[in-house]
């Protein structure tokens, strides 16, 4: 029992805690929170970033990408209607009947595509929504005019072609119900036309397509007008999930120089298998509070616990005073980083059951691999692996038994890995 | 909180900082550590609080967020953890010889409570809060708050000699603000 009384009725409980909370309070201590003011806005204005752009994940779903329409066709536009050039301007390269061909890998140009034929005419082609269109489905509007066929009835179909580098790379078909176009009349369709890639894959964000129509109208006598109309460019946009090309090549380049000769952590080192017999353990926590997300490029803070290895009591060890470093992986190679930070280290006891609890940080940029240049690239948006990596020298062992070992071991301790997930970018 | 929120935490720093400072020192017990689990709490708050929320309830979250911080446990070193021993030991304030000797004892006591016991000791104790307030910011039952606490008062007898539990005066002291915890965590 200790010595400390407070008088023979003993020692007042609530007073004492009063006493003990209000001992911290000082001048240095109101200078350093005040201090701390700006690094927690920053920290906060991170977070409620992170928040935004996992809600607006969350709101956008996994559509992938936005069309934009730049012309229309023979001229420039934006997009909506834009009309189609006079016929006596349309291209006439095609045979007599104009039909084109818009299946998969033809080669497509402006002078195969004829807009007026036998007296009726695609007078404009259009992309209906730029912020709703995307690479598997386009809104696509085309309008007719029959100046002087004979009155159109019936179902007319619209063949649809994605064309890039002058060659089909999507298809689709829209089907153009109970048309009635008297002489003299105009018409127009618009619909969402779900596109199929000739390859299988969606398109790829970013690249420049075109888009051509084929309308085959059927005319009396069992015969049809074969009209096309094109080329209208659009370019597919970044998507919230997606990525930059620039991004996939530099994720693509690390994973190709893998595995890279250096000690785990670096960039391109495969994960490695943790020893059974490793004298130290590293666990990793990084909820905070916000889910297991970052921002692309964002930083990320860790609590990591280190801990004595199996069968062990005690190890001494040198770690960096600045704590473990998080890196990401993606297919077990190390992919995402920070720069290295300093070398200052401290000898720290590790106990059993008396861990070192320390910080963790790391950034969800491309890492650089041995000798690459330029500025760190945000990591693509999608899962990947976060692990605890921590640089330690171990200088004593005590096993359970009490013996006592020195030893001087440069060793890379990692975590189990955590799933963290890179969000898109906010838009 | 849509216009304004930092100069609310520089306010809510300025004013109630070291409060909240010496609230999260008796649960921990360490200085650094309190500041710590402070600056956590407020980066919580601010990051989830809504607009309109008034400087008093922003405390109140921000204790409680303290609270759950310090029993989460895992969370409660931070970087400096690693490189602790190398501080040495924590200044103590000048005073009474005997007022520090206490404190002394007091914090030396309170560390030989479990997390849980020292939580309720300190909000018993120090927040002046009911057994059903207790056990309802803590989700336990009520009879786990009082065999906590009487574990709690038992330990620290052991360690300090008889103890007695007069309620603090109202009025006066700083403690008469620290005590005012206004949101239960329905409200959050």
């Amino acid at each position: 029992m200790s010595s400390h009384h407070a008088g023979q009725h003993g020692l007042d409980l609530p007073r004492s805690l009063a006493d003990l909370a209000a001992s911290v309070h000082d001048d240095a201590l109101t200078a350093r929170l005040t201090r701390q003011v700006g690094p927690m806005v920053t920290r906060v204005r991170r977070r409620r970033a992170a928040r935004a752009g996992a809600a607006a994940a969350t709101a956008v779903g996994t559509v992938a990408c936005v069309a934009v329409a730049a012309m229309a066709i023979g001229g420039g536009g934006v997009v909506g209607p834009a009309p189609v050039p006079p016929a006596s301007q349309a291209p006439t390269a095609q045979g007599a009947d104009g039909a084109v061909d818009l299946t998969c890998g033809a080669q497509v140009a402006q002078d195969d595509l004829r807009p007026h034929v036998s007296g009726l005419e695609i007078t404009s082609l259009r992309l209906r929504d730029a912020e709703a269109a995307s690479a598997e489905a386009l809104g696509v509007g085309v309008r007719l005019r029959n100046d002087d066929a004979a009155p159109v009835t019936g179902d007319v179909p619209v063949r649809v072609a994605v064309v890039a580098d002058g060659a089909v790379v999507a298809t689709g078909t829209l089907t153009w119900h109970d048309v009635a176009l008297a002489p003299g009349g105009e018409r127009g369709v618009e619909e969402e036309v779900t596109l199929e890639a000739c390859d299988g894959s969606a398109l790829t964000p970013g690249g420049a397509f075109a888009l051509a129509v084929a309308v085959s109208v059927p005319l009396p006598g069992g015969t049809a007008a074969h009209l096309s109309a094109g080329l209208l460019p659009f370019t597919v946009a970044e998507s919230p999930g997606g990525a930059t090309a620039e991004q996939r090549a530099a994720l693509d380049a690390i994973l190709d120089a893998a595995p890279v000769d250096a000690p785990f952590g670096a960039c391109g080192t495969r994960v490695p298998q943790i020893p059974a017999d490793a004298p130290l353990s590293l666990e990793i926590d990084l909820d905070d509070g916000s889910g297991l997300t970052v921002t692309p490029g964002g930083e990320i803070e860790a609590i990591t616990v280190l801990w004595a290895g199996e069968g062990l009591r005690r190890v001494v060890a040198e770690v960096p005073v600045d704590g473990a470093t998080v890196v990401l992986a993606r297919d077990g190679v190390v992919v995402g980083r920070s720069a290295p930070g300093g070398g200052e280290t401290a000898a720290l006891p590790v106990g059993a059951s008396d861990p070192q609890v320390m910080w963790g940080s790391g950034a969800a940029l491309l890492c650089s691999l041995p000798g690459a240049d330029g500025p760190a690239l945000p990591l693509p948006p999608g899962t990947y692996q976060a692990y605890a990596v921590l640089e330690v020298r171990v200088t004593q062992v005590v096993r359970e038994d009490g013996t006592t070992e020195a030893r001087d071991d440069v060793l890379v301790v990692r975590s189990e890995p955590l799933d963290l997930t890179v969000l898109a970018p906010a838009r | 909180m849509a216009a304004g929120w930092e100069q609310r935490l520089h306010e809510l720093v300025a004013a109630r900082g070291p409060a909240l400072v010496g609230y999260a020192y008796l649960l921990c017990g360490d200085r650094r550590e309190a500041e710590d689990l402070v600056q956590d709490a407020l980066v919580k708050t601010f990051t989830r609080a809504r607009s309109g929320t008034d400087l008093e309830n922003l405390e109140a979250y921000v204790r409680r967020a303290v609270l759950t911080t310090y029993l989460d446990g895992f969370r409660r070193r931070r970087r400096w953890a690693a490189v602790r021993h190398l501080a040495g030991e924590e200044e103590h304030d000048p005073g009474p010889e005997g007022a520090v000797g206490d404190r002394l004892a007091v914090r030396q006591a309170l560390g030989s409570l479990s997390s849980r016991e020292r939580a309720c000791v300190v909000l018993r104790y120090y927040e002046d809060m009911t057994v059903p307030r207790i056990a309802d910011e803590l989700s336990l039952a009520e009879g786990t708050v009082k065999r906590y606490l009487s574990d709690a008062v038992r330990r620290l007898e052991a360690e300090l000699g008889p103890l007695r539990m007069t309620p603090v005066d109202a009025g006066g002291e700083d403690h008469a603000t620290n005590v005012r915890l206004i949101s239960s965590r329905r409200a959050r």
